[in-house]
């Protein structure tokens, strides 16, 4: 769950991840050869956009259904989150 | 269309005594849910929600509020008119208004006080409870409410009533018609005066259904502690007769549970609601004010008598207020006869700082993960909490909502997005989904003093009546009844925003359509529901993982099994 603690600006960071959920060897896990990857569950600036233009396509960073890569940096596994508008919220899962 | 149950049931008066009256059965009750953790709650209140007339007035546009205002609209009689006035809102108004609470992704509905209060007073929120077998003919019927439930029940929503038994109205003064005495420590007391009558006077006796109180149990003397008026703070958690304890509730009559009957009889006026009418919980005020011992058999005989109507899971919430200690200090002596405590406490406190970007997540993160657990993992320990952004009381903190000088008309989801997926069951307040903010800053600085000030400052500006009515009630008795005869055409209707005649159930609003994708959300992955909680440590601009400092992206992660 990401949520953005600005009221008036975009943010966005790497965010730590679950090391043993989202490792390439994860038991259960069905990565493709792409490797470790999180799905955008949900979207709530897409959500307003789709609900209050419909028909446009939204055109904003991370869509429903769109892949996060997981990376690793210092050991650490991460993903990241790019340009989240002020007070949105993203879901991220390892199953849609 | 009214069922052969409804039909028997409301053919007769309701009971005037409750302990000879072998309580009503149907043949079928709606069972629990496996877990309330799968619920989302919407909270509001009867005479603030909907009069169901909604399609009589126009849509609120926040942005345009000020087309909202009559001409000769005062802010110090909308004020007013917010602070002690009936609005007008129905349980069928309630009702009407189902599908909108669906759509919001709500999942139960926790109902105000519906219970009859006295005919000559004005008060709305419902805790002043004169008859505690009847509903408040301000806010509809038995039948109405037994409508309701059953249309909830089959739109998949459940219902939560709201339950008082520390205390009743002011339905009698002391000895010498004194109505607030100074506080008497324990054991002593003062004697009953005269019961109110239902013209707003006093009398000997009880003699219509609107004098005293009712059922006719609770005209015993030993019902009420008569210690007169004394701090809701004073005294030990541990002491059974504390003076918070005792005291009358700002004047409204403290039950005496060292009298056996009592806790009895009030335990079977609930039972008779909920064999009546078929409600799936009780969120339980005041429940602090009880000692533990006595909320533990009340609680205990609740669960037991709805158990066996097949509710193997009846909800009870109990608002114990103070620090968060108190509320776990309940949660341990009551056990499983108390499903949850309302998170009112410095949890809401932080859960408005995080969301708004003032305080580190870290700090609310770290407070739900250290919640008391006996339950074998900490992700169980959700069930035990509801959490709360905004209700109609702010116990401890601001008395504004949260929207009140948010940046934006979507800032709230923040702050229901923590609910939504962290642990507790998430609770909605009503006007939430449409950032109910009050009226603009310049309009509060200039026209509303009292605007969260004053110690304590008042309450009334947490609660809009979301159906945006053109007038309130009468006073009092006059204000009874349904027809234009019963308005008050003097002042404005305390509609939202600080505006007048304009309903505020806007399906497409910024905040509305957020949470109910993300509700949906919730309800579709377990994981969202169930899982352990780890906060997550954030880089900005690749320089080393860190705790997220407060305004910055706030991540945590659910986990279930391999989810």
């Amino acid at each position: 769950m990401i949520v953005n603690g600005h009221g008036e600006q975009p943010r966005g960071a790497d965010v730590i991840v679950d090391a043993a959920l989202n490792a390439p060897d994860a038991a259960g896990q069905p990565w493709g050869d792409a490797g470790p990857s999180l799905i955008v569950l949900a979207n709530s600036f897409q959500a307003f956009e789709e609900a209050d233009r419909p028909g446009l396509p939204y055109a904003g960073p991370h869509p429903v259904g769109a892949m996060v890569p997981v990376r690793m940096r210092d050991g650490a596994r991460y993903v990241s989150l790019l340009e989240v508008p002020p007070s949105e919220v993203i879901v991220l899962g390892n199953r849609a | 269309m009214t069922s052969p149950f409804q039909a028997a049931q409301l053919g007769r008066p309701r009971p005037s005594a409750i302990r000879p009256v072998p309580l009503p059965r149907r043949e079928r009750y709606h069972p629990s849910p496996a877990d309330w953790r799968d619920e989302v709650i919407y909270f509001l209140l009867p005479d603030r929600f909907s009069d169901g007339q909604e399609s009589t007035r126009p849509m609120l546009d926040p942005a345009r509020r000020r087309e909202f205002r009559p001409p000769d609209f005062r802010w110090d009689a909308w004020a007013a008119s917010g602070g002690d006035r009936w609005q007008g809102g129905t349980i069928q108004g309630v009702a009407s208004k189902l599908d909108y609470i669906k759509r919001l992704g709500a999942t139960t509905v926790w109902l105000g006080p519906v219970f009859k209060q006295r005919r000559t007073d004005d008060s709305y929120h419902g805790y002043a409870i004169q008859d505690f077998l009847e509903v408040d003919p301000r806010l509809g019927t038995r039948e109405d409410l037994m409508a309701l439930v059953s249309s909830a029940h089959a739109a998949g929503l459940r219902v939560i009533l709201d339950v008082i038994f520390n205390h009743t109205g002011n339905n009698w003064v002391y000895q010498g018609d004194v109505d607030r005495p100074p506080y008497r420590p324990w054991p002593d007391f003062y004697r009953r005066g005269r019961w109110r009558s239902g013209s707003g006077g006093l009398t000997d006796s009880v003699a219509t259904v609107e004098d005293g109180v009712w059922p006719e149990e609770l005209q015993s003397d030993a019902h009420y502690t008569r210690a007169g008026d004394g701090s809701l703070g004073a005294g030990s958690l541990d002491d059974p007769h504390a003076e918070f304890r005792r005291t009358d509730f700002v004047g409204l009559r403290d039950v005496n549970f060292d009298s056996a009957p009592a806790l009895d009889d009030f335990a079977r006026c609930y039972k008779y609601w909920i064999a009546l009418s078929d409600c799936d919980g009780f969120r339980i005020d005041t429940l602090k004010h009880v000692d533990a011992d006595n909320g533990r058999n009340f609680c205990g005989s609740i669960k037991e008598f709805a158990a066996n109507l097949g509710k193997a899971d009846f909800f009870l919430v109990g608002e114990v207020a103070g620090d968060d200690r108190t509320a776990e200090r309940y949660r341990e002596v009551l056990g499983s006869n108390l499903n949850a405590t309302l998170d009112i406490g410095e949890s809401r406190r932080l859960l408005h700082g995080v969301a708004k970007g003032l305080v580190a997540p870290g700090a609310y993160f770290s407070f739900v993960r250290t919640w008391n657990d006996d339950l074998g993992s900490h992700r169980n320990s959700g069930r035990r909490h509801v959490s709360i952004l905004d209700d109609h009381d702010h116990v401890s903190g601001d008395k504004v909502r949260f929207s009140s000088d948010a940046a934006s008309q979507h800032q709230v989801v923040a702050g229901v997005a923590l609910q939504l997926f962290s642990l507790g069951i998430p609770c909605i307040y009503y006007g939430t989904e449409q950032a109910f903010a009050g009226p603009e800053k310049v309009e509060r600085d200039q026209y509303l003093p009292d605007y969260n000030a004053g110690n304590p400052p008042p309450d009334k500006y947490l609660r809009e009546a979301m159906f945006g009515p053109p007038h309130p009630r009468k006073r009092g008795a006059d204000g009874i009844g349904r027809g234009a005869g019963a308005l008050d055409t003097t002042i404005p209707g305390f509609g939202p925003f600080g505006t007048t005649g304009a309903h505020a159930f806007n399906p497409a609003s910024p905040a509305f359509v957020r949470i109910a994708a993300l509700a949906r959300i919730r309800q579709r992955h377990p994981v969202l529901r169930y899982g352990r909680l780890y906060a997550r440590q954030i880089s900005i601009l690749g320089r080393a993982f860190t705790d997220a400092p407060p305004g910055e992206l706030i991540a945590w992660s659910r986990i279930l099994d391999e989810e």
